[in-house]
């Protein structure tokens, strides 16, 4: 045996428990998840196949559409809010000459360290229409506050407010990719007479939109899973507003002990997350700059 | 070479091990619980998935075995009794070793569920009385008819609903271990100031109407001072399908399909509507939010002259305001009384092994005797299942735990329906769509009544 062959082998069987872990632990579970969905599984029962019941019954389900509504919703407006903090942040958090700047990135980091739990709970009194911080401060200006968590109208903008406090992690990765952005670009343009808008519309936006394009994947990924949520804060209520897909999804297989039909939800959402990166991806092209003219 | 051949070792042996601790039994939690899913106990004999009780008699009874106990107190009083309880159980049948494992109520059925499903469930274990029947359905858990043949055991000692409740298609498959009743707590004082007779609490709704107004009291900022009643009071114990019983109506039919918007049950949606309009909603939702931000109980503090509770709430009281002068009373109703009830039981996970079925339920019929019962009910407060435990003298001399037990003959458990177990939770959406939100109750319950349908269909 060669000594090539012996490194090669030494690295597969240190790679192995990693293989096994993601094989066994993972892909299995995955593809036996899709064998579920066309199940009536309940935990207690043998795998019965039913064919496609379990997802023509979702698509039957007026609650399997309010839950993709409302973390759509989540989606669309908490990815955008939550791109522009962390910019806006990033960019304030980016100027050497601002006295105490470490102290003050760490405390717009640190939302994002604290366990879900305890922001949920945290939040909830900060939510609280009679004695929470906000109503008590828009109170104090004149204006009354709404029901928030309590509120149909007002619960989804709540969670979003509170994802949106939680930015310091997508602050951070923006502040390091303003800080790979070479100054020599931003001097030929004040040689050129560029003032800072325009400085910061062709100059930092395309070096940055590789990161903006990460952080967006990410968001939307993460966000079609929003869960904690609703769990701790809400269950759902009221009437259903925060009822969102991955909570939804528990309650069918831990509550109502349809394991078939949550396995069709988690492929569902599997394929509509897939089809909303495909997509993000294919118009990607005409928005992230990458330096050496490479597409993605 | 040497150094090279030391590498592949020490790879092989870390390989091994990794595989062999991912794919091995562990404990399942520090609380000494092991995992013995009996797989090496098949009887030979025994080639049906489904264990009945005793089919091969306990030619083993005497050989010693070790079974498994979950259960939903992982702290508080229970914690510290159920192994005094192991103990002498352990005593008195020295060749039976129980392990049990107490869980957090809030993860305790995904975990059961799982573990069961896993087929590293335990020999005995706690479960939730309404959803017994998809067990049984399913062959989960054991036929007990024969363990109750053979130790001639006197089912007539529980509750007649309790007992029904543990039966499916003419077999008993567990014994209830407690349940409980929902009644009408008043404060007589506050009855007496507001020139009510306190020994004549509302029994239908127009006066529970009335009396809610004449017991409220709104403050110059039109802040609730004190509160006659409301259904959104009392960690919802005043159901919405309650509420509807006691008009009349019923949620589902005898072919399991929703009834929702019956007229009695849109009236009781708008009773519930109207109370609340005593408040306004931002009175309402301030009282709300300083009760569950104080996290203290409004009628034990006295801020709310009647509320619905379980029997729990006596204990409560007891211990935080002993002096206060109240009673107890039937929910009031428009048709009939009835009072919604809700337990917990104790199942034989039909793990293919009669030793361990037969020492769970030795463990079993201990856990319901008369005297172990009493003590779990001097500890909990709880309405336990054996009667002649909760219908016991040193018990019955309270008048007030008299009240409770007589609920017992209006009490009625939630229908069970395999498509949407939780459909009352479907309910408790329409509930917070009309008293947060402004709905119209006909068209909260229309909406819950198509989320229903859509399940079922």
């Amino acid at each position: 045996m060669t000594m090539k062959r012996k490194e090669s082998i030494t690295g597969y069987l240190f790679f192995l428990p990693a293989l096994i872990g993601l094989v066994f632990l993972l892909a299995i579970p995955i593809i036996f998840s899709l064998y579920i969905s066309f199940t009536d599984y309940n935990m207690y029962n043998e795998f019965n196949w039913v064919g496609l019941r379990n997802y023509r019954n979702l698509f039957n389900d007026r609650l399997f559409f309010r839950s993709l509504w409302n973390t759509i919703y989540y989606v669309a407006l908490s990815v955008p809010i939550n791109t522009v903090v962390g910019i806006f942040l990033a960019l304030l958090l980016n100027n050497d000459k601002i006295k105490g700047l470490k102290f003050f990135r760490t405390t717009f980091y640190l939302p994002t360290v604290v366990s879900g739990v305890a922001v949920a709970l945290l939040w909830q009194w900060v939510l609280d229409p009679n004695f929470g911080l906000i109503n008590n401060a828009l109170n104090y200006i004149g204006i009354q506050g709404p029901g928030w968590l309590t509120s149909t109208v007002w619960s989804k903008p709540s969670i979003i407010l509170m994802n949106a406090w939680a930015v310091g992690g997508t602050m951070i990765i923006y502040l390091a990719g303003l800080q790979g952005i070479p100054n020599s670009l931003y001097e030929s343009a004040t040689i050129d007479g560029a003032g800072p808008v325009r400085k910061f519309l062709n100059i930092t936006l395309p070096m940055l939109s590789p990161t903006i394009f990460f952080n967006v994947i990410m968001g939307v990924i993460s966000g079609f899973q929003v869960f904690m949520q609703a769990y701790i804060m809400t269950d759902g209520g009221p009437n259903n507003s925060t009822l969102f897909y991955a909570f939804y999804l528990y309650n069918k297989a831990f509550r109502d002990l349809q394991m078939g039909s949550a396995s069709a939800m988690g492929w569902i959402l599997l394929i509509i997350t897939l089809a909303l990166t495909l997509v993000i991806f294919k118009f990607s092209s005409s928005f992230v700059y990458y330096e050496d003219n490479s597409k993605n | 070479m040497f150094k090279y051949k030391n590498n592949k070792l020490v790879l092989g042996l870390l390989l091994s091990t990794m595989i062999l601790g991912a794919c091995g039994n562990g404990d399942a939690e520090g609380n000494g619980a092991t995992n013995d899913t009996s797989t090496e106990d098949v009887d030979a004999n025994d080639t049906d998935d489904n264990v009945d009780a005793g089919e091969n008699g306990d030619t083993t009874s005497e050989e010693d075995i070790t079974i498994d106990f979950w259960h939903i107190y992982s702290d508080g009083p229970m914690a510290e009794l159920i192994p005094e309880l192991i103990e002498e159980f352990e005593a008195d049948n020295q060749h039976i070793t129980v392990d049990h494992l107490g869980t957090n109520f809030w993860d305790y059925f995904t975990r059961l569920n799982t573990a069961v499903a896993g087929g590293v469930g335990p020999d005995l274990a706690m479960n939730d009385t309404t959803t017994l029947t998809v067990r049984a359905q399913n062959n989960v858990i054991v036929n007990i008819d024969d363990f109750i043949n053979e130790d001639d055991f006197n089912t007539d000692d529980f509750y007649p609903i309790l007992m029904e409740m543990m039966e499916y298609e003419g077999s008993y498959y567990g014994l209830a271990s407690d349940t409980d009743v929902r009644v009408l707590y008043y404060n007589r004082a506050h009855f007496e100031e507001a020139g009510l007779d306190p020994d004549s609490p509302p029994t239908n709704w127009e006066e529970w109407e009335e009396y809610t107004e004449a017991l409220t009291i709104i403050d110059d900022n039109g802040l609730v001072e004190q509160m006659g009643f409301s259904a959104e009071i009392g960690i919802s114990n005043m159901s919405l399908h309650t509420l509807g019983w006691t008009n009349g109506g019923d949620w589902w039919d005898e072919e399991g399909k929703p009834t929702f918007t019956e007229p009695e049950n849109v009236e009781a949606l708008e009773f519930m509507e109207r109370i609340n309009n005593i408040y306004g909603e931002n009175a309402m939702s301030a009282f709300r939010s300083q009760a569950s931000a104080l996290d203290y109980n409004p009628f034990i503090a006295e801020t709310v002259s009647m509320v619905v509770e379980t029997n729990n709430l006596l204990q409560d009281i007891e211990r935080y305001n002993p002096d206060m002068d109240y009673g107890i009373a039937t929910i009031p109703y428009n048709v009939e009384p009835v009072t919604y009830s809700a337990g917990f039981n104790y199942e034989i996970i039909d793990n293919d092994d009669d030793a361990s079925a037969r020492a769970a339920w030795e463990f079993m019929k201990f856990l319901t005797s008369e005297d172990v019962q009493l003590r779990i009910h001097n500890e909990l407060g709880n309405l336990v299942s054996n009667i002649n435990a909760a219908e016991s003298e040193e018990l019955m001399q309270n008048e007030n735990w008299v009240s409770i037990v007589e609920e017992m003959e209006h009490a009625r458990f939630i229908e069970f329906i395999n498509e949407l177990p939780t459909w009352n939770s479907t309910l408790n959406s329409a509930e917070e769509a009309v008293l947060q939100s402004n709905v119209s109750p006909e068209d909260a319950l229309q909406e819950a009544q198509e989320i229903a349908e859509d399940a079922v269909n």
